[in-house]
């Protein structure tokens, strides 16, 4: 129990140590959040484009952008993306390592909700776009009231299980030099060569954060779902 | 009966592939008309009923509604299609909207008509289908018959021109099909221009002033319902009716 204790002391207490943590968790939730910010809104734009074509065939060239997009970035590791962006792209000393995750992030997880949308999208029974369209609303209009609504539903809970995935993956953030909060343990075990303590204290700190997440979604799956049960 | 042209249907032709479903049909349907369209399955009655408002696209041939030729490629369909009124098999009402929002989406959105106009309208309608004590529930609350009746009223809420319908009674169960049947027959009594595409033979001899037979993509016989039921001069539709009769 006194090791214990001393451990905690050790690593989190003294020089105000646990700062590193309550950092590194400050930049990985910023990260996480606009990361999914820019996945949701790219994912959904690419979703929209590819079921579009695969409904009218239209926007062809567009949709053979996004393949290829898709393709891309599904295919190769997140770590190797955040490094293109941070040692070759973003080369400027002004551009914050923050930021550049905050766009890898974000670019590499609109690929896997691209597709999740439209999964969603294709769930919707035809018939749903027919009516709205014969009652006159136009395609963009029958999508945004009754498509889109409809598939977001069936969506949350893979969408959920994608930003459970996200939050875990900022991680690897610490790959362009942002202190987050895998990093901010990374330096507490350099500066107390204690590996258990730190390790341990982020380990439960990502858990907690997936499992708030995790019932604040399933909150909000009830809540949807009451609308079609009771009214 | 009115004389005044509301569709014109020329050389009409529909083929999904080399599947030819519609082989050159030319017909009018007059303001008033009540045109119930039979046949067996396969025939082509839902694809043509389809191609009224362009939810299917003919192969060739053209369509005018009230005068402009909608399979043109500047026509705006949208604009179209506020004044024709489609009714589904599967209802297809908005199950994540209420009743009251499933009325008043396209009126609101489409028609520019203000929220409080649009309840009102709804309230009206839905008190004439015996329904105003679902306004505010959910589709899924509701059974079969109640929905279409809801389908039937959400559509003439855009006060269209005219309404089809695509077997609306065949998805519900036997003992709620006379409900909706009755909100048609009313509906016809308001001189509404409907086209039916329904295996109720009852509802074809007692509301329709034309029933027309398709079969094999064509209008193989087309007359009054008494000549039509009682003494048709046509093989397959004698042979047609004393197995659906």
């Amino acid at each position: 129990m006194e090791n214990i204790i001393n451990a905690l002391k050790l690593n989190l207490i003294k020089d105000n140590r646990y700062m590193y943590l309550v950092d590194g968790l400050k930049n990985t939730m910023i990260i996480t959040l606009f990361a999914t910010i820019i996945g949701i809104i790219l994912g959904l734009i690419i979703a929209l484009i590819r079921t579009t074509y695969d409904n009218t065939k239209k926007l062809k060239v567009l949709n053979a952008i996004c393949q290829v997009y898709i393709t891309i970035i599904r295919g190769t590791p997140v770590v190797i993306q955040l490094m293109i962006l941070f040692f070759c792209i973003f080369t400027s000393r002004n551009a914050s390592g923050v930021m550049i995750a905050i766009i890898g992030f974000g670019i590499n997880s609109s690929a896997y909700v691209a597709e999740i949308f439209r999964s969603g999208l294709m769930s919707i029974d035809v018939g749903q776009m027919e009516a709205g369209r014969s009652l006159g609303l136009s395609y963009t209009k029958t999508l945004r009231y009754i498509i889109i609504p409809q598939a977001f539903k069936v969506v949350l809970p893979a969408l959920c299980n994608e930003f459970i995935v996200l939050i875990k993956e900022t991680s690897v953030a610490g790959y362009v030099a942002v202190q987050d909060l895998t990093k901010g343990g990374d330096i507490i075990r350099s500066r107390t060569y204690d590996a258990w303590t730190p390790l341990l204290i982020v380990a439960g700190v990502y858990l907690l954060l997936t499992c708030i997440f995790s019932s604040f979604v399933k909150k909000l799956e009830v809540s949807l779902r009451k609308n079609e049960r009771q009214g | 009966m009115e004389n005044k042209k509301l569709l014109e249907i020329k050389n009409l032709c529909k083929s999904f592939g080399d599947h030819d479903v519609l082989k050159d049909i030319t017909t009018d349907i007059y303001v008033g008309d009540v045109l119930c369209l039979v046949g067996p399955s396969g025939g082509g009655k839902s694809t043509f009923l389809r191609t009224l408002n362009l939810l299917e696209e003919p192969t060739s041939g053209n369509i005018l509604f009230e005068g402009i030729d909608i399979t043109a490629k500047e026509t705006n369909i949208d604009e179209v299609r506020k004044k024709i009124g489609m009714v589904f098999q599967h209802f297809n009402l908005f199950p994540h909207l209420s009743i009251m929002e499933n009325m008043t989406l396209a009126p609101i959105q489409v028609l520019k008509m203000s929220e409080s106009d649009a309840k009102n309208k709804a309230k009206e309608l839905l008190d004439r289908v015996g329904l105003i004590d679902k306004i505010d529930t959910y589709p899924s609350m509701l059974s079969g018959g109640q929905k279409q009746r809801v389908a039937i009223v959400r559509s003439l809420m855009m006060s269209p021109d005219v309404m089809l319908f695509d077997e609306p009674t065949s998805a519900l169960d036997p003992e709620m099909v006379g409900e909706v049947l009755d909100v048609m027959k009313e509906l016809a009594k308001t001189k509404m221009t409907m086209v039916v595409v329904t295996h109720e033979m009852g509802f074809a001899k007692e509301v329709a002033n034309r029933v027309a037979f398709l079969d094999d993509g064509k209008f193989a016989y087309e007359n009054s319902p008494e000549h039509f039921f009682d003494n048709p001069d046509n093989e397959r539709l004698k042979s047609f009716l004393s197995k659906v009769l």
